[in-house]
């Protein structure tokens, strides 16, 4: 049986143009997909931010039933109220979803070590960098699946359940919540990234980002409030002075923590009657009209949080980027 | 990942598509006889059709040169047979150099046109394993593998007294070794034969690897246990 490339039926001497598309960026964005939506792990977290999300949404659906008053935005208040005990669902993605970006990342590169197909991709006719940017791009693209999907399931169940349809600026407002926690995953992804290239073993990766997970989600406002009580101390008659200072250093060590950003930015997003971030002095509130923040101002209140937390996922992206160009591929 | 899939992605990788790349995953796979097991999860594989996998990874890209590293390692004899018989049909059939690394001598004897010997890491040899042998042995006759019955003292004697004898040692197994100046085989033939010996076997030996190999081994000195001297330190970056 004749082998249909031998050398004598080749074209002598015309160059074989077989450069993949993107430099093998898009095959293996698609096989790291296809890697992603197979594997046990991902089902897991999925059923893990679905019970999540489905106790926040049946804990808020039987407050709203039980309250009489009568509610101007039925499907924010359906995101963002909280059951007896339970947090509401907002809280919940905004507490559990780092744990996809960092089950997502953590062994992205050292699987491949380990298993020993790293140096075969590297012998391929790609880029380098396709590597790594195909991991991390599918990554992001089953994030935002996975939110995306979560929070119009838990709307499409509210609007079966309470049989009142959302408006407009409701439906904007979550969609632009759920971008913005798309982003803040995609910020845990890049960090989970960055420990797996600098770390040798997959399980070292691992502890590290989930011990700087907790400690920024639980511990950290514990640790600014008292930095910030040491620097401007409250008790006494300087405590009066101190004030503004001590809140404001407060509010400023906060913000270093990409949860607390989120938090803010999502209640911001999710509450119109927040008008504001930040201390507000009673002479800055006279002559305001009290009313509901329009959706674009909003969104201008929440920009510069948005602004920050894709700069942290640059910067984490691009410390991983280098350090995965330096290393050494081997056998 | 089924091994058809991971043929595709390598293809992808190289910028083919479609049925061309298709077709011609559909043509390795019946090359390297993984035909049925095309469409099974590449882990469930055996350890010789991981191998046979890797060489129809490597022909995707239609290589000119090809490099192995070892493939014959670890691997059932049957399963050996068949991989040795791949390769040959790779350089034959394709007209391919390979370029193949191996401690199995009897393999790289078996299937190697030209043999390189490394000893601490320099190139001491190059050839093919005729011209090797035939290096090592100078310029005297070939090496005859003499036993006859009875095998006395009489006989080793007789063949200590030829003429034109170069060296003598025993065989295993019983017999002799005999180089002379010149094919000793006639001389011996009738010898034995007047004297009313039984002559069990009287042929060249063939050029063994594993001798020249250790033939050149001695020759450059070195010895099997090299104190290697790595540096040790407390901080020792990749190890």
């Amino acid at each position: 049986m004749t082998f249909p490339l031998t050398r004598s039926a080749d074209s002598s001497g015309a160059e074989r143009e077989r450069t993949p598309r993107g430099g093998g960026l898009h095959a293996l964005f698609r096989k790291e997909l296809a890697d992603q939506l197979n594997s046990n792990r991902f089902l897991l977290l999925f059923a893990l931010l679905a019970i999540a999300g489905v106790t926040g949404f049946y804990a808020a659906l039987s407050t709203i039933r039980d309250s009489s008053e009568e509610l101007d935005f039925l499907y924010l208040t359906l995101f963002t109220t909280s059951g007896s005990n339970l947090p509401s669902f907002a809280s919940f993605l905004a507490f559990l979803s780092p744990l996809m970006g960092i089950v997502l990342g953590f062994d992205a590169i050292s699987r491949e070590r380990s298993q020993g197909t790293l140096n075969r991709l590297a012998a391929q006719p790609i880029h380098r960098d396709a590597i790594r940017n195909g991991k991390f791009l599918s990554g992001v693209a089953v994030i935002f699946l996975t939110i995306f999907a979560m929070g119009l399931l838990v709307l499409g169940a509210g609007i079966l359940s309470l049989g009142v349809p959302p408006k407009g600026e409701e439906v904007a407002r979550i969609v632009a919540f759920l971008a913005l926690c798309g982003v803040y995953v995609s910020f845990w992804l890049a960090f989970s990234m960055v420990l797996s290239v600098w770390c040798r073993h997959a399980a070292t990766a691992a502890l590290g980002a989930i011990a700087i997970w907790i400690f920024l989600s639980f511990f950290f406002s514990m640790v600014a409030a008292a930095i910030a009580s040491a620097a401007y101390p409250l008790d006494g008659i300087q405590g009066f002075y101190n004030q503004e200072a001590n809140y404001n250093l407060e509010l400023t060590l906060n913000r270093i923590s990409p949860y607390y950003l989120f938090s803010e930015a999502a209640s911001t997003i999710l509450n119109p009657n927040v008008r504001s971030i930040g201390v507000i002095t009673m002479s800055q509130l006279s002559g305001a009209v009290a009313g509901y923040l329009p959706f674009g101002q909003s969104l201008l209140l929440v920009w510069p949080h948005l602004v920050c937390m894709v700069a942290l996922t640059a910067v984490c992206f691009a410390v991983s980027y280098i350090g995965f160009m330096r290393q050494e591929i081997r056998a | 990942m089924t091994g058809r899939e991971n043929l595709r992605f390598t293809g992808r990788l190289n910028g083919l598509s479609g049925d061309a790349l298709e077709a011609r995953i559909d043509g390795l796979l019946r090359r390297v006889g993984l035909e049925e097991a095309g469409d099974r999860k590449a882990g469930t594989y055996s350890r010789g059709m991981r191998q046979r996998l890797g060489i129809a990874d490597v022909l995707i890209k239609d290589p000119r040169v090809i490099i192995m590293d070892e493939p014959t390692l670890g691997i059932d004899p049957e399963g050996m047979r068949d991989l040795l018989a791949l390769i040959r049909r790779l350089s034959t059939q394709d007209q391919r150099t390979i370029l193949l690394s191996s401690h199995q001598l009897q393999q790289v004897q078996q299937i190697c046109d030209r043999v390189g010997i490394f000893v601490e890491g320099r190139l001491i040899a190059c050839g093919p394993i005729a011209q090797l042998a035939k290096e090592l042995r100078g310029d005297g006759g070939p090496i005859l593998e003499v036993a006859a019955t009875p095998n006395d003292a009489a006989l080793k004697a007789l063949l200590e007294h030829l003429e034109g004898l170069r060296q003598l040692r025993p065989m295993e197994g019983g017999g002799w070794l005999v180089q002379g100046e010149e094919d000793l085989r006639p001389v011996l033939a009738r010898l034995l034969l007047e004297r009313g010996y039984d002559i069990q076997r009287l042929c060249q030996r063939s050029d063994d690897l594993d001798e020249i190999y250790h033939n050149y081994f001695e020759k450059a000195g070195a010895s099997h246990d090299l104190p290697t001297d790595k540096k040790r330190g407390l901080l020792r970056r990749r190890a």
